[in-house]
């Protein structure tokens, strides 16, 4: 259950980090928000 | 509203998902089993799932060898990767596996125990995923894990692990160490689970010894040794005293009775096995380490571990021109074999007899790919 | 004919002295303690055994163990474990090991030292064990990783005391087999 909370957890904080990436006109801010989303897509599909 | 930025952001996340995709690739390739190549001695290739059912379809479950004669005599249970950052007894155990002839008793061969934990590497150390080891028939990658279950299989720890049943406490990422798990539960967390089912392999085959083989820092003061519970003993003793004639020296150490989940004490407590645990040097695992590679795994040779020695102020146990896996795998197999002469020398009626094992000069000088598939 | 009696006698008496002092058999019956708790202790009862000798291992042996005891032999070798095993501090290990040899010594034992863990069992933590043993031994054998500071040697030459320094465990056993 837990499991499944935090999986959607991160799959909402990607979705807000892509969608701010999108609103983003500072490209270096583009490219950090385009970093941090890494880990979030990796977690998503369950690598570790 | 200009749409150059728009497309920019496209453009980085479809960098980002390439990168994803590379690796993620090179994550996957970590749940590819290490391919084991038995003996034709074998009898029968089991699953640990057997003793628990609870086991099966998860990591939790792997590949228990059996080598039975048929003949009356021992049983041996050998387990390699409880620690799957510890190599040498994982490789010590498909050495075993790949050549063993057995004439009487049983011998009963777990190369991975933990098998979650080769499916990932330790966060933060830098550890290669493989090292390659080269054999008669060319190079063989074989998987460098963690020290723990992948925590995509027991998620999330405790701030604190309260081992069951003693209620011991302990840092909560020991709640993913097989070596902290013991007895273990049908229903417990993942790794009791595998704990758990581990116990029942021993009481259910009535094991009559029982060895883990380890690795350890150079710099952690238990290296080179047989750890024995009390009454196994005598028999640890006399193995020590035997490899000394072989010009090995090993230190004795008992299991200490107050520290719970441990191999060499919960079996020993719990079933009639005599348990024993072994340990070597493997500068991968130590603090003053260089660079992390698999070249150190299978080389163990560290040139910040060499200066440490000449400096001649740290105490380790390192020798000057490395602690190679080879060696380590020798002491390992002449360890296995030490035992078994002073097991059967205090039970002549289980006496194991095997065959096609390797003596450790042979693996110092042909090197361990030699006597694997 | 006088002479001759006197010089045969004479060469009988420097034969036996000598050979008092060549082979000083240490007596039966023999107790083995620890002095640190390391499993040493169990190596040396291990040994006795190879060699055919009974004897006593008491890890905790106190000055009551003595009783009708010819020849102390102490293992020295501090192990944390070991101690965690017994549920004993190391003040307290030491001062029963301090109690042990005293009241040995009083009884006009012989005490043994028998030092095997190595280059393992020196350092900080077990040279207070290792001084305390070897200051009150009457023979010191040792292996070589545990003497290349020449720790012992140092205490044995100061004391003159006998000490063999032997390349690995098993080596004692020729040793052992002169002592006892």
């Amino acid at each position: 259950m837990l499991f499944w909370i935090y999986k959607i957890i991160t799959i909402g904080l990607a979705l807000i980090i892509g969608a701010e990436l999108f609103n983003e006109k500072k490209w270096r801010i583009q490219i950090a928000l385009a970093l941090i989303s890494i880990p979030l897509i990796l977690r998503i599909f369950g690598f570790k | 509203m200009s749409l150059n930025h728009r497309f920019r952001a496209g453009l980085f996340l479809f960098i980002v998902l390439i990168i994803c995709f590379i690796s993620g690739k090179e994550f996957r390739r970590m749940t590819i089993p290490d391919k084991i190549y038995p003996s034709k001695e074998i009898t029968k290739i089991s699953e640990l799932a057997q003793f628990n059912p609870n086991l099966k379809g998860t990591n939790g479950n792997t590949a228990v060898y059996y080598f039975d004669s048929g003949k009356p005599g021992g049983t041996l249970l050998l387990l390699g990767g409880t620690h799957p950052n510890e190599p040498a007894g994982f490789i010590s155990a498909v050495l075993l596996v790949e050549n063993l002839h057995i004439s009487a008793g049983k011998i009963i061969v777990i190369p991975q125990a933990c098998y979650s934990g080769f499916t990932c590497t330790d966060p933060l150390e830098g550890c290669p995923e493989f090292f390659t080891l080269k054999t008669k028939s060319g190079e063989r990658n074989f998987r460098f894990g963690s020290r723990v279950s992948n925590p995509l299989d027991q998620w999330p720890d405790p701030l604190v692990y309260s081992h069951y049943p003693s209620g011991q406490e302990l840092s909560g990422i020991e709640t993913r160490n097989l070596n902290r798990s013991y007895p273990g539960r049908l229903n417990g967390s993942f790794t009791e689970r595998v704990g758990y089912a581990i116990m029942q392999l021993i009481k259910n085959e009535k094991v009559d010894i029982a060895v883990d083989l380890h690795e350890a820092a150079p710099e952690v003061q238990i290296i080179n040794a047989i750890i024995c519970h009390e009454k196994g003993k005598d028999i640890a003793a006399s193995a020590v005293l035997g490899l000394e004639f072989e010009n090995l020296q090993y230190a004795l150490e008992m299991s200490p009775q107050n520290f719970r989940g441990l191999s060499h004490r919960e079996w020993g407590d719990s079933t009639a096995a005599y348990p024993f645990l072994m340990e070597t040097s493997n500068p991968i695992q130590g603090r003053l380490r260089g660079k992390t590679s698999s070249d150190l795994v299978v080389s163990g040779n560290d040139p910040y571990y060499r200066e440490a020695i000449k400096i001649g102020k740290f105490r380790i146990t390192y020798l000057a021109e490395g602690e190679p896996i080879k060696l380590r795998v020798g002491r390992h197999i002449e360890g296995i074999k030490a035992l078994l002469d002073a097991f059967a020398e205090n039970f002549p009626e289980k006496k194991i007899v095997y065959g096609n094992i390797p003596a450790y000069q042979e693996i110092l000088d042909k090197g361990v790919g030699f006597y694997l598939h | 004919m006088k002479s001759f009696i006197k010089f045969i006698t004479c060469l009988l008496i420097i034969f036996l002295v000598g050979f008092t002092f060549v082979v000083t058999k240490y007596e039966k019956p023999i107790l083995i303690s620890s002095a640190g708790q390391s499993a040493d202790v169990t190596l040396a009862g291990t040994l006795f055994k190879k060699i055919k000798v009974d004897v006593t291992v008491l890890p905790l042996a106190k000055k009551s163990d003595l009783n009708g005891v010819k020849t102390l032999v102490v293992v020295p070798g501090f192990s944390s474990k070991g101690l965690g095993a017994a549920g004993i501090s190391r003040e307290q290990e030491f001062d029963r090991i301090k109690d042990l040899i005293a009241a040995a010594k009083s009884k006009n034992m012989k005490i043994v030292m028998l030092h095997l863990g190595g280059v393992a069992r020196r350092g900080n933590q077990s040279d207070d064990f290792n001084q305390m043993v070897a200051n009150a031994s009457d023979v010191m054998v040792v292996v070589k990783t545990g003497d290349t500071d020449q720790f012992f040697t140092n205490i044995a030459n100061k004391r003159k005391v006998h000490i063999k320094v032997i390349d690995k465990i098993a080596d004692a056993i020729p040793v052992m087999q002169e002592l006892f």
